[in-house]
């Protein structure tokens, strides 16, 4: 089965072989990956979602990206060698880092061609001379290959921000619940302790007792936008984008809903050049504004340092070795990987589950460091990614990933010293906040428009009648009870008979499922605010948002979807800590709620007369009114009679008892504001409850105003964000 | 070449004005500004100052990496213009007479070999940067500038000879080109304005190993009496300079003929214009049009 090159698995322990190569289970366990992966958004991240609420597109592609369910395996022995070839690695390249930044002999002497070093923009001259950083390299990946005879090589230094170290917990997260019994079995090194080293590695980076650390990550669009966020989770700090923080009188600073709160380290996920605009060889508009000149005034700390990337250069790399040998007069352990020398020999394999079975696969394999000021310390695992037949190893194309397993119980755990820093607390940064305000939004606009497509075709499935009771006139008020809901300017079809209310059911669903992808998209930007469960109804909110457009959606699975939807809300209520993130959230819930009643009860009842006997139609249209706000029910419940406008209409808005009620919305409304001692908010709200005894056309107009004006005022006072930041330049 | 070179300071007050209009008032805005001149062998900076409108929250000023004076600021209120002075008062001495200089293989040759300081203050202007591509034209910069290069020629020699050649064959419009125009086009169309003139001697030199600057900055207005009026008057003016080991930095102007550049005034310099674009910045709020408006004014005083 195997080549007769160097294979890892000729290494491995009888039993662990028998265990992890076992074709049938391996089957299994990659539907139980892909399964895990997708729940927490990674194994394919959702794409083809709309324009977000603020107006910035997010506009991702589909990435699929696999975990191998056969464990990269790395017996103690080998992996205490490499760990000690790591550390050395990275302590010698922190000496040339100083060195190119500082005295720079490397050049005075000629080691380090000056045209390599200055023709590449990852050389930051900003950095040459300024105050040095009290640590170049925090972090360290290093991408190794093993030659067909068995021999270790760099292929390269990932000096930059050494992306993968999220997905390599994430992975290991995946493959000890897939893999429980043969992982608990094997004595494979654990991870968990390795988040807090990092942590404290990074709380050292600045000089301040208790550093506040950030995790500065490029957003959603940005291609490892996974790793970062399930990172910042694992670390218990707060993922933020160039838009959260904000440069004040050389200090930085994190906004929040509470104001702007100082920041002193930031683990920036992001390449140097698109860290600050302001700078020279900068990328566009990405990034903080005068950030580096925070950094260079000590108002802030960089993890790693401004500038660390000039190594992953391939012209300055080629010179790594003779550099560490001219200001140490060592040679380091691992050697470069030279393509046409190496390659000819071939690459050691690894066992990879395919279509055809398990077969060998060549494979790069990531290991992590961290620098805590003191120690180094490697993390026991890594991530190994396998090359696609005609892959170098520097770009692996393939979109396969194995979890690395260190097997032998003979490593000393990780020491994590107790952090000595409180991180921000209950602070919320004013983008997450804006986000949980709009993904609740359009949680809620979902569901009132899924239900009122469930209800009408549930409706017309029992009695097809309905299609042309009076004349059609049912199904023009259904219609256009829908097109007020979503929103839609009140077009009569002129298509026949039910064909115009199928029609406009259809369309009503294309709106649901852009409704979904909004709430899916701000929901991926605030992932550490919401709790593991809700990720999973998240994933199911993609599946079936791909199954509503285009067509009338089945009763089953609307049914399917507004249970999700309730779910999502259950979790949102049960699971997040009662603050200003949660209020936020709620307030969009209220207000979404409150503006949904009247947008129905303007389409749906403004041309109800409410005189007994009430005409078929008319009845039939409160009733919808009823059930599409899960009001029916308690309707029943109370009056036991059929239904009759006022008492309806009472139900619908004035019944402070009914939590579907306008004023039961409308008085959260009011103690959220209270809260926040928002006195704009309070009175707005106020004038929206004193509405409520108008006559029912000036009432909706009237609390119409007053809740958009409430909406308009709520982004301006908490979320006046940059909105888009551009580069201007002067012509020449 | 200018022989008219005169002895003797002149003193030069210069005015250079940025003003950017917003159709829709900005939240918030930050800006990096190259306007400040600094001293040089040849020139003594008497008074300089930046005043920006609206009062900035806060304004800095450092030198960057090649010591060229810096001013950054932040104006973090609603503001729909945002107006940028500088005035300066320099006094400019010209240079002495020049030879035609060491042979300019064996200047290239120290160039390549420079060690110690020389590495950290020559060697770096040899390189490729942003707006001098030699990866990609290299060899296109190397045809231009040949005839130049005879063998042996003094490096004074050859980079006047580059600098006529420039001047000769290539015709100043400021229509032809904008910030954005690559090399490459300045190459084809034969035309563009003095920083592509700036960045094309740099490039020529450079892509025969010599080591050159860009240097960003003003030319007088006002023509003594008889002259013609110089071109790129009213602009902010670029020009380069080329190193030598006997006379270290020799300026040149291509775009105006002269080596050593006469009656300009020098900002500052760097690896091209990325490194001393005069105003840049970031504005953050809503998409809306906007215009700017830049005047130069050069006087003797």
């Amino acid at each position: 089965m195997l080549a007769d090159r160097f294979d890892e698995s000729t290494r491995w322990d009888p039993d662990l072989r028998s265990a992890l190569l076992d074709r049938s289970r391996l089957i299994e366990w990659q539907h139980q990956t892909d399964r895990l992966l997708m729940a927490e958004g990674a194994g394919h991240l959702v794409h083809d979602l709309p324009v977000r609420a603020d107006g910035r597109g997010a506009d991702i592609e589909s990435r699929p990206w696999r975990l191998d369910p056969v464990p990269f395996v790395i017996d103690t022995a080998t992996f205490k060698w490499l760990a000690a070839a790591v550390v050395e690695r990275m302590a010698a390249l922190e000496t040339v880092l100083a060195d190119l930044y500082g005295e720079r002999r490397l050049l005075r002497d000629g080691v380090v061609p000056s045209d390599s070093l200055h023709s590449t923009h990852r050389y930051r001259l900003s950095m040459v001379n300024a105050p040095a950083p009290l640590r170049w390299l925090t972090t360290y990946g290093v991408d190794l290959v093993r030659t067909a005879d068995g021999v270790w090589k760099v292929v390269q230094d990932l000096t930059d921000a050494p992306p993968g170290l999220g997905y390599a917990l994430l992975d290991r997260s995946v493959m000890a619940r897939v893999l429980s019994d043969v992982h608990a079995r094997s004595g494979v090194a654990s991870l968990a302790r390795f988040p807090g080293v990092l942590r404290r590695a990074l709380a050292a980076t600045a000089p301040t007792a208790s550093p506040r650390t950030v995790l500065f990550t490029g957003g959603i669009d940005h291609p490892s936008y996974i790793d970062h966020s399930y990172l910042a989770v694992q670390l218990g700090v707060n993922l933020v984008e160039g838009a959260d923080l904000v440069v004040r009188q050389r200090r930085l600073w994190l906004r929040t809903l509470d104001g702007l709160e100082p920041v002193d380290v930031v683990y920036r996920r992001l390449e140097d050049p698109g860290i600050d605009p302001l700078e020279v060889g900068s990328m566009g508009s990405a990034g903080v504004p005068g950030l580096l000149l925070a950094v260079r005034s000590g108002g802030a700390a960089l993890a790693n340092a401004h500038g660390a990337g000039v190594l992953e250069d391939p012209d300055v790399a080629a010179y790594v070795s003779a550099a560490v040998d001219h200001l140490l007069g060592t040679d380091l352990r691992l050697s470069r990987y030279e393509p046409e020398v190496d390659r000819g020999s071939g690459l050691a394999s690894t066992p990879v589950l395919t279509e055809v079975g398990v077969v060998p696969g060549e494979y790069v394999l990531r290991m992590f460091a961290t620098h805590d000021g003191m120690n180094v310390s490697v993390l026991p695992g890594g991530s190994c990614r396998l090359l696609a037949p005609d892959d170098r190893p520097t770009r692996p194309t393939a979109c396969a990933a194995k979890d690395v397993w260190v097997i032998g119980s003979t490593l000393t755990p990780l020491v994590v010293p107790p952090l000595p820093q409180v991180d921000f607390g209950r602070s919320v940064p004013t983008r997450a906040a804006a986000a949980l305000y709009w993904m609740n939004r359009a949680a809620e606009r979902a569901e009132a428009v899924a239900r009122v497509i469930r209800v009408v075709s549930s409706r017309v499935e029992q009695d097809p009648g309905l299609g042309s009771l009076d004349g059609g006139r049912w199904s023009e008020r259904m219609q256009r009870i829908s097109r007020g809901l979503r929103q839609a300017p009140d077009d009569v079809s002129d298509l026949p008979g039910l064909d115009a209310l199928y029609d406009e059911l259809s369309r009503a669903g294309d709106d649901v499922a852009f409704q979904i992808g909004n709430l899916l998209t701000e929901a991926t930007t605030v992932r550490e605010f919401l709790s593991v469960t809700t990720g999973r109804v998240l994933e199911r909110l993609a599946t079936s948002r791909a199954g509503l457009r285009r067509h009338v959606a089945a009763v089953d699975d609307l049914d399917a979807l507004l249970t999700d939807l309730a779910a999502l809300v259950g979790l949102w209520n049960e699971s997040t800590v009662r603050g200003a993130a949660w209020r936020l959230g709620d307030v969009g819930r209220r207000l979404e709620r409150s503006q949904v009643l009247l947008d129905g009860v303007a389409a749906g009842l403004g041309d109800v007369v409410g005189d007994p006997p009430l005409d078929p139609v008319d009845a039939a249209t409160i009733e919808v009114m009823l059930a599409a706000n899960e009001s029916l029910v308690a309707y029943r419940r109370r009056y036991r009679s059929d239904v009759e406008l006022q008492a309806a209409v009472s139900l619908l808005l004035c019944d402070r008892s009914n939590p579907r009620s306008l004023a039961f919305s409308l008085e959260r409304l009011a103690e959220h504001a209270a809260t926040a001692e928002w006195e704009a908010g309070v009175v707005l709200v106020r004038a929206a409850e004193d509405a409520l005894s108008l006559d029912l056309a000036e009432l909706v107009s009237t609390v119409q105003a007053a809740l958009d004006e409430f909406g308009r005022t709520l982004v301006a006072r908490w979320f006046a964000a940059p909105v888009s930041p551009r580069v201007v330049v002067s012509r020449r | 070449m200018s022989a008219a070179s005169t002895a003797g300071d002149r003193r030069y007050r210069v005015t250079h004005r940025t003003e950017y209009r917003y159709d829709v008032a900005m939240a918030d805005g930050y800006t990096v500004a190259h306007l400040l001149p600094r001293d040089t062998p040849t020139q003594r900076v008497e008074s300089s100052l930046v005043s920006v409108d609206p009062e900035p929250f806060e304004i800095d000023e450092y030198a960057d990496a090649f010591g060229n004076r810096v001013t950054q600021f932040g104006v973090h209120r609603p503001h729909d213009q945002l107006v940028v002075e500088a005035v300066s008062t320099v006094s400019v001495s010209e240079p002495g007479p020049l030879d035609d200089g060491m042979p300019w293989p064996l200047v290239a040759e120290l160039v390549a070999g420079a060690r110690d300081d020389e590495a950290l203050t020559v060697a770096p202007f040899r390189a490729a940067s942003q707006f001098v591509d030699l990866r990609r034209l290299g060899a296109r910069f190397h045809e231009l500038a040949a005839p130049s290069f005879t063998p042996d020629r003094g490096v004074v020699a050859v980079a006047r000879d580059l600098c006529h050649r420039i001047f000769t064959d290539f015709v100043f419009d400021p229509t032809s080109t904008d910030m954005s125009t690559p090399l490459a086009d300045v190459l084809v169309g034969r035309r563009g304005v003095c920083q592509d003139f700036a960045h094309l001697a740099t490039a020529c030199l450079r892509s025969f190993g010599l080591a050159a600057r860009y240097v960003s900055g003003y030319i007088e207005t006002v023509p003594p009496a008889g002259r013609p009026r110089m071109i790129g008057a009213d602009m902010s003016h670029a020009w380069c300079s080329v190193w030598t080991p006997d006379a270290g930095w020799i300026d040149f102007d291509p775009t105006n003929d002269h080596l050593p550049a006469v009656r300009h005034v020098t900002v500052g310099w760097g690896r091209d214009y990325a490194d001393l674009s005069p105003v840049r910045g970031v504005v953050i709020g809503p998409r809306a049009g906007q215009s700017l408006e830049v005047s130069v004014d050069v006087a003797p005083v």
